[in-house]
């Protein structure tokens, strides 16, 4: 059956803000640089980008259909372009199911967020909370998220320093590449140290405000051959919904990823991830999510995955390597989470990932999330082959 | 609930009012576009170096042609020129930007300004329009030395220059 | 470019759409359009494999809408994605549904698309969409005459006349459709008289804010032939996006995109003439002004004739080229939600299920359009049979 391929990504350097560039500046960047990697234009010649695929979202933007002021600069002028609003890896998913649908041949991926543009990102998460319930008690993607970690911690017997040391390994990692926002590595006791938050997130826990952007061109099979000399396959996705409510949910577990978990590795065919990939890309906005999705992805036993971490097997050269990239702890937007990770198993999995190269990848899973607590999840698996 | 059922409860609405602050970035092409507003009372419109269309405001790209603008190719248009479409708004909304409501009546229009092409979407100082013709001769009034501060309302209006009309031969397009 | 597989809508579903609809929060309204899709196809949620979601989210505030709207699709342990582009939403979801299911990667998808503009301030959220730096302070909402200053100063006002009359024809239509928000009896006159917006927009042309939702399952062949609704076949549909600085009148003019957007299906289903070929269109009419002109460019005639065919009654129900028998845009307006709703009426009118407003012929090919954002396009192509 044939498979979608990534032929062509780019991604700007992840900052705290990029004062000097407006959202345009950061997309054209990315566009530009997977259009000359690929020599491909915008409906010019046969053969030529046909579709664009955006990712962006209007509350960051702060701006109503946030996809029509970059518009010109992915070829969507006498031409079409669709803006999914949810986490980027599902955009990446679009884009491969067009291709797949015969609608499209070659789809133009684009995504962008700009964190640092509103005053507080907080406030954005805030209005995911219902209006009827929810905003009177303040709920955000914040205090979701710690209550969230309470309740893992709380079952699991998990502890905050077993979070803490995911977070001191992906900024090992992020030392190790160059598109990193936090590139300085941070030990647990830094972590330990940082200023509580929402408890019991501490500063440390919790993603930094990231502005940046990531292109990818995507197509068939046959034509991705023709294209470049290492394609990167789309094995399978599987998404999943959460209950919306907090309490509706055992909120110590991750059932929706458990099930998007199940529907990607059913398609790709993956029968036991544990040994069946060479690298995984978690999108962990905070600490604990570094350990709870670990186990919903089924690649360590539940409860397990703070010793795991602990151990050292998740570091690069491990058995098992997570965020390679560094991960979200490390800086990428809240919307960009799950494209950036499906963008180190694209580096990863064609052998340029430079000083953090998982040797010999050829099989990667990425994982994405949107909304309060994780809600919806998207997992992908990736081949080089 | 398959139907809209007829209330046996009291309907209780929750109002609430969110303010986002933000704070938008410029970037070098709006940037520079913005400043020479500023500081000089020009208005920069960017050309294409392969079609030649001049973009108001610019654009780091044509879209047209889908290439980058080069940074050479920036010219000053304006501040005369003539309207192409226009509207004279007597309905007052809400101005997203200030949360305050918009006097009416306002009229908005499409410039198209001496030197190129290009199209600039602003403010007109007449408000009837019966007086405004499609294709009226118009020209840009800046605000005085010091209260210009970077933005596009820099220009206060365009102002109509009466009885003078553009001999066009261009279609409308649409 | 063409589909993989055949996708056939085998249900669709709307909520009674109102002005206030006080009585239903967001997830209860979304239920409601779900709730009459799954009742029109004689399915059930299990039945489902994947729910693409539209809203805007701008209007009503809500940031990740889908999130608490799962409470009212049943996305709850689904597979589900969201997608958004302004006014062209609707017909957006259409596309990504036909196109997940033509992929193989689902057999059968529901769009659901939904709006509650009472929950929100529709014309500054409309405004937010200009750029904050040089159109924000100046566009407003979707409100501009422009395009009636063309019309009337190459025809008059008779062309005022026309616009009026289409609007009466859309009120009249609407009355027929139970779901449609204005149900108004009005007369031409009444149109003109109505206060003035933008010259020459009235209140009448333009399009209210409505509360309402809409759900459209698509499925494959093969389950459409065991499913127990009738099918209608997806045939084509065409994105047709502009750039953001658009229509500007100068001197490089450049062609709408509904012109181009229905050009590019016309050559690739071999329509030749659209008049003949097509039997009904429900358009995205924001106003009855844009109606008029748009129908020049889906027809591929030019305005004096299009004027002519407004005075004969042509676009009517009962007329030789029927334009939104539903009542249309003009009638109910739940932006992320409309769009879908075309999709949905054409596919009732050749399924000859739309009651008091089928169109009295026998529907073989019905169009459907969505408009949005800087001007943007969204053309489907419905078919009997393929």
């Amino acid at each position: 059956m044939t498979r979608a391929a990534i032929v062509a990504m780019a991604q700007t350097r992840f900052e705290p803000k990029k004062g000097k560039e407006r959202v345009q500046e950061m997309v054209w960047e990315v566009v530009k640089e997977v259009r000359e990697t690929t020599g491909l234009g915008i409906r010019q010649k046969p053969g030529d980008i046909d579709t664009a695929v955006t990712c962006s979202d209007d509350f960051f933007d702060a701006r109503t259909i946030s996809d029509s002021c970059i518009g010109d600069l992915v070829g969507a002028h006498f031409g079409p372009e669709e803006k999914v609003a949810m986490d980027g890896l599902n955009a990446l998913f679009y884009s491969a199911a067009c291709v797949l649908s015969g609608h499209s041949e070659v789809v133009l991926l684009a995504g962008h967020c700009k964190e640092s543009q509103a005053d507080s990102r907080n406030l954005i998460g805030y209005c995911a909370s219902d209006p009827v319930f929810l905003r009177g008690v303040g709920l955000d993607y914040l205090s979701a998220a710690g209550l969230q970690m309470s309740a893992y911690l709380h079952r699991t017997g998990a502890t905050e320093k077993q979070c803490a040391s995911a977070v001191a390994r992906d900024r090992r990692h992020a030392a190790k590449n160059p598109k990193a926002l936090a590139r300085k590595p941070v030990s647990v006791e830094d972590v330990m140290g940082s200023d509580y938050v929402c408890d019991p997130l501490k500063q440390l826990d919790i993603y930094p405000v990231t502005d940046g952007a990531i292109a990818m061109i995507v197509t068939t099979e046959d034509r991705a051959k023709k294209i470049t000399d290492k394609p990167v396959y789309i094995q399978g996705a599987g998404s999943c919904y959460n209950d919306y409510y907090l309490g509706d949910r055992d909120l110590s577990r991750d059932q929706a990823l458990v099930a998007a978990a199940r529907r990607c590795y059913q398609r790709a065919g993956i029968k036991d991830p544990r040994h069946e990939l060479d690298l995984i890309e978690i999108a962990a906005a905070y600490s604990y999510q570094e350990l709870l999705f670990l186990e919903a992805l089924g690649l360590v036993d539940d409860g397990h995955a703070g010793r795991l971490i602990e151990s050292g097997a998740t570091d690069l050269g491990g058995k098992l390597p997570v965020n390679a990239s560094g991960g979200m702890l490390s800086g990428n937007p809240l919307l960009l989470g799950g494209l950036a990770r499906a963008a180190e198993c694209f580096l990863q999995l064609r052998g340029e990932a430079g000083e953090r190269q998982v040797a010999g990848a050829t099989r990667a899973l990425a994982q994405g999330a949107t909304g309060p607590a994780a809600q919806h999840h998207i997992v992908m698996a990736l081949a080089g082959k | 609930m398959n139907e809209a059922q007829k209330p046996t409860v009291e309907l209780i609405d929750i109002p609430e009012l969110v303010s986002m602050p933000n704070k938008f970035s410029t970037g070098p092409v709006m940037g520079r576009f913005l400043a020479a507003l500023r500081d000089d009372k020009k208005i920069l419109a960017n050309q294409c170096a392969k079609c030649g269309r001049a973009q108001l405001p610019p654009r780091i790209v044509c879209a047209e042609c889908n290439i980058e603008v080069p940074d050479a190719n920036w010219i000053e248009v304006g501040p005369g020129g003539y309207i192409t479409i226009f509207d004279v708004t007597f309905i007052p909304t809400l101005n997203p930007l200030t949360g305050k409501m918009r006097e009416v009546p306002y009229t908005t229009c499409s410039v198209v300004l001496d030197g190129g092409d290009a199209a600039l979407m602003h403010f007109l100082d007449e408000t009837d329009p019966k007086k405004i013709k499609m294709f009226n001769r118009v020209e840009a009034v800046f605000r005085p030395d010091g209260e210009r501060t970077g933005t596009v309302l820099d220009i206060l209006y365009f102002k109509v220059i009466p009885g003078k009309v553009q001999e066009v031969s261009h279609g409308m397009g649409f | 470019m063409s589909m993989k597989r055949k996708v056939a809508i085998t249900g669709v579903g709307q909520s009674k759409h109102r002005g206030h609809r006080q009585d239903v929060n967001q997830p209860e309204l979304v239920w409601e359009g779900v709730s009459d899709a799954l009742a029109d196809s004689k399915l059930d949620l299990k039945d489902i494999d994947c729910i693409v979601h539209g809203n805007m989210e701008l209007f009503e505030g809500i940031h990740q809408p889908d999130m608490w709207h799962t409470l009212g699709d049943g996305a709850r342990m689904k597979e589900g994605i969201r997608i958004t582009t302004g006014g062209t939403t609707g017909a957006t979801i259409s596309c990504a549904a036909a196109n997940l299911v033509a992929s193989g990667l689902y057999d059968t998808v529901m769009a659901v698309g939904v709006e509650k503009q009472e929950e929100g301030q529709t014309t500054t959220g409309i405004t937010a969409m200009a750029d904050p730096l040089w159109g924000r302070e100046i566009q407003t909402g979707a409100i501009t005459g422009a395009t009636g200053v063309i019309w009337v100063t190459e025809l008059g006002e008779r062309a005022e006349w026309a616009a009026a009359k289409l609007r009466v024809s859309a009120a009249k239509n609407a009355m027929r459709n139970p779901k449609a928000h204005l149900r108004i009896n009005i007369t031409e006159a009444d149109v003109m008289n109505s206060r003035l917006l933008a010259y020459p927009l009235r209140l009448l042309h333009m399009c209210p804010e409505s509360n309402g939702s809409c759900a459209v399952i698509y499925t494959n062949e093969e389950k459409a032939g065991k499913f127990p609704q009738k099918p209608v076949w997806v045939k084509d549909h065409v994105t047709i996006h502009k750039e953001e600085t658009f229509f500007r009148g100068g001197p490089r003019p450049q062609e709408l995109s509904q012109s181009y957007a229905a050009r590019t299906l016309y050559d690739r289903n071999g329509i030749k003439d659209p008049y003949k070929e097509i039997d009904v269109f429900e358009m995205y009419d924001p106003s009855s002004w844009w109606e008029m002109d748009w129908a020049c460019h889906f027809l591929r005639r030019e305005k004096k004739e299009v004027l002519e065919m407004v005075e004969r009654g042509d676009f009517e129900l009962e007329g030789a080229w029927p334009i939104n028998p539903s009542g249309g845009v003009v009638s109910t307006n739940p932006i992320g939600a409309t769009a879908l709703i075309r999709v949905a009426e054409a596919a009732l009118q050749i399924r000859g299920d739309a009651g008091e407003h089928q169109v009295p012929k026998d529907v073989r090919t019905a169009l459907a359009s969505g408009f949005g954002g800087t001007f943007w396009t969204v053309a489907t192509l419905l078919v009997k049979e393929l």
